[in-house]
């Protein structure tokens, strides 16, 4: 292919690919920055002291996670797998989307993240974490 | 070169910081962009507190959260990153020092679990 020019010096006919790879790496660096840009998350609202003793607890929605890693709804038992129909049922009507979940000391935390996440797929919006003393008196 | 250099610039932080935790997985998430004025309260799998991925004494923490969110004015989000081992009994202690500090929601950071979509709206929604 190579013509021989002048003093034997062969002419270069392939693609010059050095600027490609340029091109390229500064794409993997570009993707490689906007990747962790984006984090996934599960909101859970704390409620505020005050706010936890006006709201008016009869009406509240507290899911329980027991020591023995048990479901319940407001004191009802519930499977892991009829969670997120049991939330349906309950929420598809109520206007209120909220939720307090309140789990055992010893349970972990990734079983809580579960419960959260179900309970976001059934369209609850808002959770809270009840607090031990302001949760007792509604799940009762 | 320069390439390398910037690579090695952008990875050098993320080795450096000694912060390992898994993170749980779920489905449902919500897609929250990072900020720089982010604060994230981290809790390894021996339940050691990083905050902002420097490692912070658990006394302390309480004391460096109230300085920040005392004169923060736009949103009291604290980003969690908690292992997922991690019991209960660690989570309830970082949220009561949250709430004390004025933190009004936390974001527990997740990952999405692979092969999965989120069935509900990914937005984070304005208002609470």
């Amino acid at each position: 292919m190579a013509m021989a020019v002048g003093a034997g010096e062969d002419l270069k006919s392939e693609i010059n690919i050095t600027p490609f790879i340029d091109v390229l790496l500064v794409l993997l660096v570009i993707f490689m920055i906007t990747q962790p840009l984006l984090r996934k998350v599960l909101d859970i609202q704390v409620p505020v002291e005050a706010q936890a003793n006006t709201v008016d607890q009869s009406q509240n929605i507290v899911l329980e996670i027991m020591a023995d890693g048990s479901l319940a709804i407001n004191t009802q038992p519930v499977t892991q797998e009829g969670l997120s129909a049991k939330l349906h049922e309950i929420y598809d009507v109520r206007a209120d989307k909220l939720l307090f979940i309140r789990a055992d000391n010893s349970r972990r935390f990734s079983e809580v993240i579960r419960a959260i996440d179900v309970a976001r797929g059934a369209g609850v919006k808002v959770f809270g974490l009840a607090p031990p003393e302001a949760a007792a008196p509604a799940a009762s | 070169m320069l390439v390398l250099l910037i690579i090695f610039m952008i990875t050098a932080p993320l080795i450096a910081s000694g912060f390992e935790a898994q993170m749980p997985q779920g489905i449902n998430l919500i897609k929250a962009p990072e900020e720089e004025a982010d604060i994230i309260l981290g809790i390894d799998r021996m339940g050691n507190y990083f905050l902002n991925t420097a490692p912070v004494p658990k006394d302390e923490v309480q004391a460096r959260l109230t300085a920040i969110y005392a004169t923060r004015t736009s949103d009291k989000i604290l980003y969690l990153k908690a292992d997922q081992e991690l019991k209960m009994e660690r989570i309830q202690d970082a949220v009561s020092l949250a709430r004390a500090a004025g933190v009004r929601v936390i974001a527990a950071v997740t990952e999405q679990r692979p092969g999965t979509e989120a069935t509900v709206a990914t937005a984070r929604e304005g208002g609470n």
